[in-house]
């Protein structure tokens, strides 16, 4: 694990969550370097969801996060949701909240609606959307509520990364996907290493999601409960007992 | 009746229609944004038909007076939520320094303006747009002020806060403006004879404002980016806040587009009527009729509901004058038993 001796892109340094009197999330230490897919995998309820709504500071309005986000070194837990989006950090939501009466296209240019900048225009941005999702091409001018489960995974990571993002946050991507459509995403997700974006994955369906990545954490009813290489996590008789199925 | 005079009560509607139709845009557009009915939108045209009078007559705007007010008010709320903050966060300082430019300086260059130019004989257009430019900021401190503070209450509590805004600026409009009404000077005494009908200037200019507004908002939210903004907004507020919309932002906007729209229909109904500080509330509630008519989402269906409206209210005055607004609100019963039969249970939180 190259982790330690290589800068973390994203560190959460004994992040909790807490709802009123629930505590969500325990003093939770994750480490996220460049390019690198690392996962979370747990049970419903764990504080996954909790996990990355705090990082991206996005917690429903009685949700209170303590501890310290630091992106790239820099403590931003108490930025508003805009200025993370606008450091590199964006979050792709287990619901996806896409602008269901809107077209495919408008969805990804409003998800660059952060990035104006001077000499970029979105149309460079769409190309590259494009360019990994073909399909979005095809149906830019379609409303994107009308599109299948993948298609409308793809729409939500497409705009996510329209705010050219340093770290990806994926909350159960493959929720609700058919079995050809989850490895197409998965395919995408295990591809984005190459463009240097480092991906923080959240995902019920461990196998797959220790398959593409790197490292990985196991959050059992918000602590660290495991954390190692998800190579040697895949072998881990205990992962592989609660999260993985003996096969027999 | 005859033909004659079922064409003038049909002119007489649908220009009626088309100034309820801004307002149920301006309804429609806050509600779906911010989730809240905007009840001041009322005061709006009051206010902005008044301080065009004002400048006509001569005299001092004394609405300009009222924007310095809530605009000090308003420094006043982003500092103390700045102090409340600093356990947190340091102070703010660039943007306490914008919201004193906007709050403070803005207001009194208005002033200066107000009290430096001659704006008797000033053409109508520019008399109108230094009107807006008191009005606009005005809706946004309201926002700022009243709203802000609880952007994620509930649409009752929303509702509630709206109607004691509206109240507030009514009294302060009768401190301000006196009970008084009055009148600005017509657009045009164009006028011309089509058969046997009639045409005025006057309705054909209200009607045609209102269409070209209605056609730039409708570019505004098809193609520019911040109309598009607004649009996501009301769609999905939580993946408008994870792409960076931020709610604030898109309050802000709404409620400047609102007072604009508000403004713009009291400056098209006060040539022909004569405009108290409180005579917008009923004229915004048949806008609010003609928004429910559109769901409080749909734009074409609140157009399309502001010329019933104006229809209704036209031919019910011819005969049934007295009961002329009992008719017009009359029919928000059907149209709320129509709406609840067709869409079943709407996802209010």
């Amino acid at each position: 694990m190259s982790a330690d001796n290589t800068r973390a892109v994203l560190e959460t340094r004994n992040l909790s969550v807490r709802y009123g009197k629930v505590e969500a999330l325990r003093a939770t230490n994750l480490r996220l370097c460049a390019g690198q897919i690392v996962t979370v995998i747990g049970p419903n309820g764990a504080g996954k969801s909790s996990l990355l709504n705090a990082i991206m500071g996005a917690l429903p309005t009685n949700g209170q996060a303590e501890g310290e986000v630091l992106y790239q070194g820099q403590d931003v837990s108490h930025h508003a949701i805009e200025l993370r989006l606008g450091k590199g950090l964006a979050l792709v939501p287990e619901k996806r909240e896409l602008f269901t009466s809107m077209s495919v296209e408008d969805n990804l240019v409003l998800g660059a609606y952060r990035r104006r900048k001077a000499g970029w225009s979105y149309r460079d941005g769409l190309e590259s959307i494009y360019t990994i999702f073909p399909r979005l091409k095809e149906r830019r001018h379609q409303l994107a509520g009308t599109m299948s489960g993948g298609e409308r995974q793809m729409v939500a990571i497409g705009r996510a990364l329209m705010s050219d993002p340093k770290v990806l946050m994926l909350d159960e991507p493959s929720l609700g996907l058919a079995p050809r459509v989850m490895a197409e995403v998965f395919h995408v997700i295990s591809h984005l290493r190459d463009t240097g974006v480092a991906t923080l994955l959240i995902e019920q369906n461990s196998r797959a999601a220790l398959q593409v990545s790197d490292y990985g954490y196991v959050l059992e009813v918000g602590d660290v409960t495991l954390e190692g290489p998800a190579a040697d996590l895949a072998k881990n008789p205990k992962v592989i007992e609660a999260y993985l199925g003996a096969r027999h | 009746m005859d033909f004659g005079i079922f064409a003038v009560l049909a002119q007489d509607g649908i220009t009626n229609g088309a100034v309820y139709a801004l307002l149920a845009m301006a309804l429609v557009l806050v509600f779906s944004v911010t989730r809240i009915i905007f009840l001041p939108q009322g005061e709006f045209i009051g206010f902005g038909a008044l301080t065009v009078a004002a400048l006509q007559s001569g005299q001092f705007p004394r609405l300009v007076w009222m924007l310095m007010a809530v605009g000090v008010l308003t420094f006043l709320v982003e500092i103390g939520s700045a102090l409340r903050q600093r356990r947190y966060k340091p102070l703010p300082r660039r943007h306490l320094m914008w919201s004193g430019i906007e709050n403070l300086a803005y207001p009194t260059l208005v002033w200066v303006l107000a009290r430096g130019l001659e704006w008797q004989g000033m053409p109508m257009v520019v008399q109108i747009l230094f009107t807006l430019g008191i009005t606009v900021p005005l809706g946004i401190m309201l926002y700022r002020i009243a709203f802000q503070p609880m952007a994620e209450a509930s649409v009752l509590v929303l509702l509630i806060v709206a109607v004691g805004v509206h109240f507030a600026l009514l009294g302060m409009g009768l401190f301000i403006f006196g009970p008084e009404g009055s009148t600005t000077q017509a657009f045009t005494d164009w006028s011309a004879e089509i058969g046997a009908l009639m045409v005025s200037g006057q309705s054909v200019v209200v009607l045609g404002v209102s269409a070209c507004l209605i056609a730039l908002l409708y570019l505004f939210f098809d193609r520019s980016l911040y109309g598009k903004a607004l649009r996501a907004t009301a769609v999905n507020r939580k993946g408008a806040q994870l792409v960076g919309i931020g709610t604030t932002q898109a309050g802000r906007m709404a409620f400047g587009l609102a007072a604009a729209l508000g403004t713009l229909a009291g400056t098209l109904i006060a040539p022909l009527n004569t405009v108290g500080y409180d005579t917008g509330f009923v004229v915004a509630l048949k806008g609010f009729v003609a928004a429910i008519v559109g769901g409080l989402a749909s734009y074409p269906l609140a157009a399309a509901g502001a010329v019933l409206v104006g229809l209704l209210e036209s031919y019910s005055s011819f005969w049934a004058s007295a009961y002329k607004e009992v008719i017009v609100f009359t029919l928000i019963i059907p149209v709320l038993a129509w709406r609840s039969l067709v869409s079943g249970h709407g996802d209010e939180e």
